[in-house]
């Protein structure tokens, strides 16, 4: 059964329910960025060491990202009829801004910062159950595994937006040095109202260095401030809108700085309740 | 009553008070780099310092440091309504303003290790009490615990050999530099990164550094725990304020022979202010 009543979300953050009881799901998060922030980046968390776990890398081809995927946060699937709802995140961030939980839906990885011809990426259905599989309210963005060239470049997109029309067009401005862990938003193009996959990327010219990029889609669960370095905010199910959890979210954290900031600590607390 | 079933359930629980405070008054300046985690173990206050550990030993509520709730009968459970933490900006002894709190239950420590010392130093921690809603270590937390300055820090790669929840034994490193400064007690806490694909941890057998970390042995150690809640500040004042009730989220439930223990993230260097303070609020019910 579903979480309907006030009683209902009391009793399943306490595991009062009255079928399957299930004591609440809590997991302490700390991941330790090992960049410097710039202002108003995306900072991708998915390579930070802590716990949980690292990724190691970038899948190389389109892969469906699950929690079971090296770097999401393992936790047990809802019992019997039961479905799992988030229900309390706090965070605090060594930078001013934004933590953002995302579920990651799908990632691809291995493109050249020097290759100048349309590199494939051939993203993959979009997971059903996690996200408006049309890609409405799905971000995408480029992702850095390994730091690129000097030199910026321009980097077209060819992708299918939400209706299903195919080879349109979007481009982004990789900058100089794009450091690993950085993220930049590949936004559809004008007058589209979202992206369902992306078929290949074509650079400018060269950055100058080979790296490792992809390319990556997630679905925004939260987006919460850290008003300050060293504080933060917490919230609970009301103001999280209670959001259901698939049992294949794969649940990934990104910084957004408001100012450059050394390497330092992302802590965060995470409840998924049942009902 | 056979749980917090309802908001009248619960409602009804507040009518007796179940309220314990802290506050910590440090005696050495608890200087560390902004961001990082600080613990509150052996500073003095209320409660008291703990004493510095020694052996690896399991901890429990009659751990000396540990925060006091009153015993609860068998058969009864605590649950944490609302969570409460500010602090004073600095003085002489607390340089950053505490901003962040994390209430942890302190299952397991160890200290005595040396920073002079590149062999391997044997931890071996005992098993995991049976308070966790998991014996497999799956939600625990591992950190490298300092207790002493040192004098000529240096940073070194600290290698730790442990078993995971799935009885694994896996190696994990962490960058680590004691704090400087003529032997005095000193702690904070270095968050241990899971090994690569690891999940959790039930044990740590050994400790190794890359090489001498300083000129002096200092004392540091490693602790195993258990994240009850943590609560950030908002407001960026010279009294920061975190407090949290339970439709934000907390009624976390808190065994009745947990160890809390309170750790802080200090925010930048501000000017004034009161020592360190805060509270927990629970409420207790038949379990």
């Amino acid at each position: 059964m579903a979480i309907a009543t006030t009683n209902d979300l009391i009793a399943a953050m306490t595991g009062a329910q009255t079928s399957n009881p299930t004591v609440p799901q809590r997991f302490g998060i700390v991941k330790t960025q090992a960049f410097t922030t710039i202002a108003g980046g995306y900072e991708s968390m998915w390579l930070a060491t802590g716990t949980p776990t690292a990724a190691t890398g970038g899948p190389g081809a389109w892969a469906t990202q699950t929690s079971a995927t090296v770097g999401g946060l393992v936790f047990t699937a809802p019992a019997g009829s039961h479905t799992l709802y988030l229900s309390r995140l706090a965070s605090s961030w060594i930078s001013v801004g934004n933590v953002i939980l995302y579920d990651r839906l799908g990632a691809m990885s291995g493109l050249s910062g020097t290759s100048v011809a349309a590199q494939n990426i051939n993203s993959g259905a979009l997971p059903s159950g996690r996200c408006d599989t049309t890609g409405i309210g799905v971000d995408w963005f480029v992702e850095v595994y390994t730091t690129l060239g000097v030199t910026p470049r321009t980097l077209t997109f060819s992708y299918t937006d939400d209706t299903g029309a195919t080879g349109l067009s979007t481009a982004v401005t990789i900058p100089a040095s794009m450091p690993q862990g950085r993220l930049l938003p590949i936004l559809p193009g004008a007058g589209k109202k979202g992206i369902k996959s992306i078929e290949t990327g074509t650079l400018s010219g060269t950055t100058g260095t080979v790296g490792d990029f992809g390319v990556t889609a997630g679905r925004k669960m939260y987006l919460q401030f850290t008003p300050y370095v060293g504080g933060g905010d917490a919230r609970g199910p009301m103001e999280l809108g209670l959001p259901a959890i698939n049992s294949n979210t794969c649940f990934w954290f990104v910084g957004v700085s408001n100012a450059a900031a050394a390497n330092g600590n992302l802590l965060a607390d995470l409840t998924l309740i049942e009902g | 009553m056979a749980g917090i079933n309802s908001m009248e359930a619960l409602l009804a629980l507040y009518t007796v008070e179940d309220r314990v405070d802290w506050l910590k008054t440090p005696t050495v300046a608890l200087d560390n780099v902004t961001g990082t985690l600080l613990s509150t173990w052996a500073v003095p206050g209320v409660p008291d310092a703990a004493a510095i550990p020694g052996a690896a030993a399991t901890c429990s509520s009659s751990t000396p440091g540990a925060l006091p709730f009153r015993a609860i009968t068998a058969g009864k459970k605590r649950y944490i309504t609302t969570g409460q933490g500010t602090g004073r900006r600095p003085g002489v002894n607390f340089p950053n303003s505490p901003d962040t709190f994390l209430y942890y239950d302190r299952l397991v420590e160890a200290g005595g290790l040396s920073c002079t010392v590149t062999t391997a130093q044997t931890v071996n921690t005992p098993t995991l009490p049976a308070r966790l809603n998991s014996s497999t270590g799956v939600d625990v937390e591992a950190f490298l615990e300092n207790y002493q300055t040192v004098t000529t820090p240096a940073t070194v790669t600290a290698t730790i050999v442990y078993t995971d929840s799935t009885n694994s034994s896996r190696t994990t490193t962490v960058s680590f530099t004691p704090p400087a400064g003529a032997a005095t007690t000193k702690t904070f806490v270095l968050p241990i990164p899971a090994a690569a694909g690891a999940v959790g941890w039930k044990s740590i057998q050994t400790v190794q550094l890359s090489g001498a970390a300083a000129a002096t042995a200092g004392n540091f150690g490693v602790t195993l725990a258990y994240r009850i809640l943590m609560t950030p500040s908002t407001v960026n004042s010279r009294l920061p304020n975190a407090q949290y009730g339970p439709m934000d989220g907390c009624l976390a439930p808190i065994h009745d022979d947990a160890c809390v223990w309170i750790v802080v993230i200090e925010a930048s260097a501000q000017s004034g202010g009161q020592p360190p303070y805060g509270g927990l609020l629970g409420v207790v019910v038949e379990s």
